[in-house]
């Protein structure tokens, strides 16, 4: 039987958009996918969420290329001035 | 040390990471300190959206370097090496937001150049476009609640396995998800469907309204005391490099009305962006100088942006 009956399709609905970012975290098994995708594919609300999150996840990867953050030399300061002040002491129990 | 170990510590030449390791857990700082080079950028730049703010940035990084150096010889093997720090610098930034709970914002990302040049030869304007996005996303990045802003911050800007990523932020795999779920979706609703599915099909749209730089406003009303309408003048003027310094300002204006009286008029994205600014420097050196310079208090209206034409 092939009708559409609301109910079914808007529990897909509420189901795809609760599943969009494990579609793009690759946690759906196949078929989950699938379901996600054919119901994506007849609403246009869906289909919309699907590339908008793909956009922000693109988006969100290259920030970190854009902005190429540099640690400054300062980061060991306190680490050097604390070995020179007291070493730590040995590990005893010598299993490292 | 088994083999086994060696290999999720995560290092290029895990046998070379083994011996520094055990030098550094025999209390050799300067292994230790090759031990953790590889992983400084990461830790900072994960430290500085974190705290939004380079200075304590610094100092989030400088003590999870120390924590970690004192607490080495725990270190096992458990989780790699760079997920061990990443946890340690997750629960620095956030003792450190605690401590500075004062400032309800964030504010400082001048040292994140937003880059032009492109590897893709996109048109100028699209180039504009994927910039001014950029700026929104960093803008309601820092508007997220810390845990939500950790879970993104790890695993989407920096690619963290979810395991890691979970590690890092000190819940499990299924709390993590969900949270990480629920922060793309505030991201989401934040910068608007219609922005990101251009950014997402590379098809030349310019944003209509997906993203509000100036949603929200101040006009700040400043009557000035006789005889010190040009101190006040100056004070005015030099407050603009303060107002520089918060990235959820969107425009700032201060103006004269006339002979004493002056007024601020500001635009900010949303509500968190006008709290940050009058939580922030401008407002703190305007009350210490108001005794001074003005006849009367300042007299602060809120107010609704309907419509506006920004600089590209």
């Amino acid at each position: 039987v092939t009708t559409v009956r609301p109910s079914a399709a808007r529990n897909d609905h509420r189901w795809a958009q609760r599943h969009l970012s494990h579609y793009f975290e690759g946690d759906l098994k196949a078929r989950a996918r699938r379901r996600l995708e054919r119901h994506a594919a007849d609403c246009a609300d869906c289909s919309r969420s699907l590339r908008a999150m793909k956009g922000l996840l693109r988006l969100l990867a290259g920030l970190d290329g854009h902005d190429q953050v540099r640690a400054p030399d300062s980061i060991f300061d306190r680490v050097r001035n604390d070995a020179t002040a007291s070493r730590p002491e040995p590990d005893l129990r010598g299993s490292a | 040390m088994t083999p086994a170990m060696a290999r999720r510590t995560g290092a290029r030449l895990p046998v070379d990471e083994i011996a520094l390791l055990a030098k550094a857990q025999g209390g050799d700082a300067d292994a230790f300190e090759q031990l953790s080079r590889p992983h400084v950028d990461r830790l900072f730049a994960v430290a500085l959206r974190l705290v939004g703010d380079r200075v304590e940035a610094e100092d989030v990084c400088q003590e999870t370097m120390l924590r970690a150096w004192r607490g080495i010889r725990r270190f096992r093997g458990g989780s790699t090496f760079s997920t061990w720090l990443h946890r340690i610098a997750v629960n620095e930034a956030s003792r450190s937001l605690k401590k500075g709970a004062r400032r309800p914002l964030p504010v400082d990302l001048r040292g994140e150049r937003i880059q032009t040049g492109s590897t893709h030869t996109d048109e100028p304007a699209r180039r504009a476009e994927r910039q001014e996005l950029r700026v929104a996303l960093r803008m309601a990045l820092l508007a997220l609640p810390l845990p939500h802003r950790t879970a993104v911050v790890l695993r989407d800007i920096h690619g963290l396995s979810t395991r890691e990523a979970a590690e890092a932020a000190g819940i499990g795999e299924a709390a993590f998800k969900s949270r990480l779920h629920d922060a793309r979706l505030r991201l989401r609703a934040a910068l608007g469907d219609e922005a990101l599915t251009s950014a997402s099909s590379r098809v030349l749209t310019p944003p209509k309204g997906g993203i509000r730089m100036a949603a929200v406003g101040l006009f700040v009303t400043l009557d000035a005391r006789e005889g010190k309408e040009d101190d006040l003048a100056r004070f005015l003027v030099s407050a603009r490099p303060l107002v520089e310094q918060e990235p959820l300002t969107t425009a700032w204006f201060a103006v004269r009305l006339a002979s004493t009286r002056f007024a601020i008029f500001d635009a900010f994205p949303n509500e968190r962006g006008r709290e940050a600014h009058l939580a922030g420097d401008v407002a703190a050196a305007l009350a210490k100088r108001a005794p001074e310079l003005l006849a009367q208090p300042p007299r602060v209206e809120t107010l609704d942006v309907l419509a506006d034409k920004l600089p590209a």
